[in-house]
């Protein structure tokens, strides 16, 4: 009995290690076609580019099936994703095995670091990074010949997004109490910096405010701080993981407290903090609002289709990112710099580093959600960012492409011009 | 006649079936020391041959290396708690809080060497620490390293602050990796350990305390100093692989060290060695292991493996190594650990 | 003998009821005095914190019992937070596709757990690999299958009919008290309850009175990945979802739900392991959600992490040489009693 049963483990060990073999070498090979299909762009050399990445959710899995399904086979290109990256450490190693892969280029979505850069120009990789220049000083600064520049959401504009939902949704004293969850900011999340950054801006703009403290300061704090500012309104900021035991319970507590009317999120945690102010907003009687940022997802279409006890959606006003249209950004200025162009695409009037910047789409209820059916949706393979958008980024279908003709198509984008891109 | 009918007898008896001689080419002493080697060789040339000899240049050999230095050095130091019985997965949260006040007395007053004795100084003290909670409170080490992981890891997010991550001068990073200091101290650290571990008398009292600790200590073996040189060893380690991460990418950040602890077991046990310690214990196991899961990442990423599927071929490779490697025993497996 | 002793002595049922009770009720009364003196607020501020509380007790009691499944037989199977992972996200997305609400979430859960859990079990008894080295293995095939399950979404409830019930006091009482009994049967009065117990006492001589001491070990394993299923669903009904994690995340759930079963552990010793794990899980509640009230002056989550495991270490010192205290007291009451036992004779010789 006892050598029956070491045998179907033998088996089911060595029958598991085959499948997930086999697995990975099918998936390779459909992409491998999928990089070679007909219908695309053919400029003769097939360029691989490593993509790094720091998480793993909706945005990466949509931002996963743009690249593999899209663009690959549509521009000839491969690419080699990493696994989550933890630390700088684990990103430099992947940028050397993807280096030792023969990768032409990194596209990095988890540092902007000269370090990883230094890298790539060490090995005649170009480097592109997500993020904002203002973090990586040394990267502005350096001779870094082949990084093609940032890309990242346009925080004026978030600012603005911010700023108009507040100004039609709160008092005109601002006495309902702000709690900012500023999240993984403090740890050097740049998507919490930016959104924690437009959200104080926003606040400051629509009520005049002036904050003893530089806002380039208060998105970094690592302890619950409340904001000192002229007018004295209550902007209380909650910075820590999710992923911690004690971070639910204590946006649970400062809710409880009955001072916020307000909770407004820099990271996508309108999901998981849905039951606690349901539940607060059911045990005290109140009507707490909720911004947050979110992705084209199920999980946004559920939070605006159900109600919290105040019969409003569980989430008020969402920021999404058009993710296909940063996405064609950085492939873009990859792209260009692979194809001999990069002084020209990828670098401002100063002749540094370009900053291609997109707006971010405001979405305040299910009816203008229902608008956006469809978009990005990486089942139905529908994108933003489609051929014709893409081509107009890339040398090789417009050869007068500069970075600021790319930024200029990306501010055009917004809900009025996607729904006549999508038809 | 005596010695011709033995043998006849011995004959007769080893008529084996290929199960049980398998059985006894795995527990042959000899057979355990090169398999570790061997499943790495295997692996290196599996790959070659996958990517058609790319993986064979000296660039990618050199990589693999280089990527192991970091969990080598940890594991070898780490190897020494093994090799008593002791277990501690907290060394990534001392790594990383070794390598921020490291980061900080070295910003302070730009002295380099600082940043080295700061660094391997704090991960000595915290290990050391950790020691003591274990011999003098008694407290187990694997829940000993549960709760001071958190702990230490909470403690350096609240000292780094700011941005997450705290850069230091590249010049300083550039000087110390062309001068070849992480070669120089991985190897030199390595080197004392091979000796200490197996040539000298406190090599032998440890693994002598992990395979038998009521036997060692009736001999006049001392568990708790035993339990002191091997975990300021491994603090040694530690502080060293702290410097190493910072002079890797110039900076030190929360992530620093995150999941460490875990990587560094599994490379140790990938290696060849029982985590509960004893005799089969080695020095250089850690650094094998290492080794073989650095070949295994780059080694996939390069046959094109998608990377949602990389973990859990990384997972079954192990499990069928760690079986392949490990003495069957009758009975079940088990350790008390709280 | 003093009336006291006497007392307990007569009334051990009380003593060791008293005894079970007065940790978490403790740690009540020190947080709810740190937080009333510090924040104004009480640690239980309303009703939402009382559900808050049943439905994380009754998560970190159902992990902490699964650990103690394997653990108390010197089993740490690491893998256990990544068989929570694999049942909720396959077994709960499988109930919300069939529209069976959270109950069927919970069956469906527990049934992946169960085989989740069985599998694991069955490597063990027949690769005999050490527990804590399988399941590392274990966890990075697990993470990898539930990671690329449901197009990585995870486990999603918020929003999703039926799954209310999954917050209703009288619901989570109702399953604590279910499992409760279970459990307690299983452990205490079953023949596997008995033949775990004869195993967990010397393994040997329980193999050789002929206990199959693999199927037990196959139960144990099976048990405990249906407990760390119920704690997976219903930690999913307060953080709404359930994201999946790769590169060995999961055994931080592991490792943090050790706290309440250390606790628990010790205080079974008037009791029995599962009242003790559930007055555990009680007291380190109250230990985080009162440490959550000082969010309101300021302390980060970091600061409150600290804490939180600091406090564990100053109890694991205590309880690994709570034998010592005991000695020095012993002594000292000796020493007293010899003392006046002295003085008596000096006084009847004067």
């Amino acid at each position: 009995m006892n050598k029956i049963l070491k045998r179907m483990a033998a088996g089911i060990l060595t029958g598991a290690l085959c499948l997930t073999a086999f697995a990975g070498c099918g998936s390779t090979g459909s992409g491998s076609q999928g990089g070679s299909s007909a219908d695309g762009e053919t400029t003769g050399k097939k360029f691989v580019i490593g993509v790094a990445e720091a998480q793993a959710n909706d945005e990466v899995t949509t931002r996963r099936a743009y690249f593999e399904n899209f663009i690959a086979p549509t521009y000839n290109v491969e690419f080699i994703f990493s696994e989550v990256l933890k630390d700088d450490a684990a990103v430099k190693t992947f940028i050397e095995n993807c280096i030792d892969s023969g990768a032409d280029a990194i596209i990095d979505f988890k540092s902007n670091s000269s370090q990883m850069a230094r890298l790539c120009e060490e090995n005649g990789v170009v480097y592109t990074v997500q993020g904002i220049p203002d973090m990586a000083p040394d990267l502005m600064e350096g001779e870094f010949p082949l990084f093609s520049g940032w890309s990242g959401a346009n925080n004026d504009h978030l600012a603005d997004l911010f700023r108009n939902w507040l100004e039609e949704n709160t008092s005109a004293d601002g006495s309902e109490g702000f709690l900012v969850s500023t999240s993984l900011a403090s740890q050097g999340n740049v998507q919490h910096i930016e959104v924690s950054r437009a959200i104080l801006e926003g606040l400051q703009e629509k009520y005049g405010l002036t904050y003893e403290q530089p806002i380039e300061d208060l998105v970094y704090v690592s302890e619950t701080t409340n904001v000192a500012n002229d007018k004295g309104l209550l902007i209380t900021l909650y910075p820590g993981s999710p992923n911690k035991d004690t971070w639910l319970p204590g946006i649970s507590s400062l809710l409880q407290s009955g001072k916020y009317k307000m909770f407004l999120s820099s990271g996508q945690t309108y999901n998981q903090t849905a039951t606690v102010v349901n539940e607060v907003e059911a045990a005290f009687g109140i009507d707490i609002k909720v911004a947050s940022i979110a992705a084209f997802s199920t999980t946004l279409d559920t939070a605006f289709s159900t109600l919290d006890p105040n019969g409003n959606p569980s989430v008020d006003f969402v920021t999404v990112k058009p993710s296909s249209v940063l996405n064609a950004s950085v492939f873009a200025a990859t792209y260009n710099a692979l194809n001999g162009v990069i002084d020209t695409a990828c670098r401002d009037e100063n002749g540094k580093p370009a900053n291609f910047r997109f707006n971010m789409i405001s979405i305040s209820s299910p009816e203008e959600l229902a608008k956006t059916k469809g978009w990005d949706d990486a089942e139905a393979g529908t994108w933003i960012a489609g051929k014709e958008f893409v081509d107009q980024m890339l040398v090789t279908t417009n050869p007068d492409v500069t970075a600021a003709s790319i930024n200029e198509l990306m501010a055009s984008v917004d809900v009025d011009s996607i729904a006549e891109m999508m038809g | 006649m005596t010695a011709t009918s033995s043998a006849n007898t011995s004959g007769k008896e080893l008529h084996l079936n290929w199960k049980e001689r398998v059985d006894v080419i795995r527990s042959n002493r000899w057979f355990l020391m090169a398999f570790p080697f061997a499943m790495l060789a295997l692996i290196i040339l599996i790959f070659g041959g996958a990517t058609g000899g790319n993986f064979f240049r000296v660039s990618v050999l050199k990589g693999i290396l280089s990527q192991a230095i970091i969990i080598g050095t940890c594991a070898t130091g780490v190897s020494f708690i093994y090799s008593n019985g002791n277990l501690d997965i907290s060394i990534g949260a001392v790594l990383g809080m070794g390598a921020t006040l490291g980061v900080l007395a070295y910003n302070a007053t730009n002295i380099t060497p600082l940043l080295i004795l700061v660094s391997v100084g704090v991960s000595l003290g915290l290990m050391a620490f950790n020691c003591t909670m274990s011999v003098v409170c008694h407290i187990k080490t694997i829940t000993v390293a549960i709760v001071v992981t958190q702990i230490y890891s909470a403690i350096t997010t609240l000292l780094i602050g700011g941005a997450g991550t705290i850069d230091i001068a590249y010049e300083t990073s550039s000087m110390l990796e062309d001068g070849g200091f992480r070669y120089i101290a991985f190897f030199g650290y390595f080197i004392l350990c091979l000796v200490v571990y197996h040539f000298t008398r406190i090599g032998r009292e440890l693994r002598f305390l992990g395979g038998n600790e009521t036997c060692a200590q009736q001999t006049g073996m001392s568990s708790g100093k035993a339990t002191y040189v091997s975990f300021l060893m491994a603090g040694l380690g530690v502080g060293l692989a702290a410097v190493f991460s910072v002079i890797d990418v110039s900076a030190v950040s929360v992530e620093t060290g995150s999941g460490l602890g875990m990587d560094v077991m599994l490379a140790t046990v990938l290696g060849g060695m029982s985590i509960f310690g004893g005799s089969r214990s080695n020095a250089y196991a850690g650094l094998i292991g290492a080794l073989t899961v650095a070949a295994l990442n780059k080694g996939l990423l390069m046959v094109g493996v998608p990377s949602a599927f990389i973990q859990g071929i990384r997972g079954v490779i192990f499990l069928a190594l760690v079986y392949m490697n490990s003495e069957r025993r009758d009975l079940l497996p088990s350790r008390m650990q709280f | 003998m003093s009336k006291w002793q006497d007392f307990r002595r007569k009334h051990v049922l009380l003593m060791n009821t008293l005894f079970t009770v007065a940790v978490p009720l403790t740690v009540w009364l020190v947080m709810e005095l740190l937080d009333y003196s510090t924040t104004g607020l009480h640690t239980m501020n309303s009703m939402v914190d009382w559900t808050t509380l049943m439905r994380n007790l009754v998560s970190s009691f159902c992990f902490a019992l699964g650990l103690n499944c394997n653990m108390a037989l010197g089993r740490m199977d690491t893998s256990t937070g990544s068989q929570m992972f694999l049942a909720c996200i396959l077994g709960g997305n499988l109930a919300l596709s069939l529209n069976l609400g959270g109950v069927g979430v919970l069956v469906f859960s527990m049934l992946l757990g169960m085989v989740a859990g069985a599998f694991v079990g069955f490597l063990f008894i027949n690769l005999r690999i050490l527990p804590m080295v399988l399941g590392l293995g274990i966890s990075l095939v697990y993470e990898c299958i539930s990671f690329s399950a449901n197009n990585q979404q995870g486990l999603n409830l918020f929003g999703k009919p039926g799954v209310g019930i999954l917050s209703n006091r009288l619901f989570i009482i109702g399953i604590t008290v279910l499992i409760m009994l279970v459990m307690t049967y299983l452990f205490q009065y079953s023949p596997f309850g008995y033949k775990r117990r004869a195993i967990q006492g010397n393994q040997k001589l329980a193999n050789d009175a002929g206990i199959n001491i693999y199927v037990n070990a196959l139960l144990c394993y099976t048990a405990a990945g249906a407990l760390v299923a119920v704690a997976g669903v219903f930690d999913t009904a307060y953080k709404s979802n359930l994201v999946p994690v790769l590169g060995m995340n999961s055994n931080s759930t592991v490792f943090s739900n050790m706290f309440p079963m250390a606790v628990g552990l010790w205080l079974a010793k008037k009791s029995n392991p599962v009242i003790g794990i559930l007055a555990g899980s009680l007291s380190v509640q109250f230990l985080v959600l009162g440490l959550a009230k000082f969010t309101n002056i300021g302390m980060s989550d970091y600061m409150q992490t600290c804490i939180k495991y600091s406090v564990w270490l100053v109890f694991m010192i205590y309880r690994m040489n709570e034998d010592k205290i005991q000695l020095i007291k012993d002594k000292r009451a000796r020493v007293a009693l010899a003392k006046a036992t002295r003085a008596q004779r000096a006084a009847v010789a004067a």
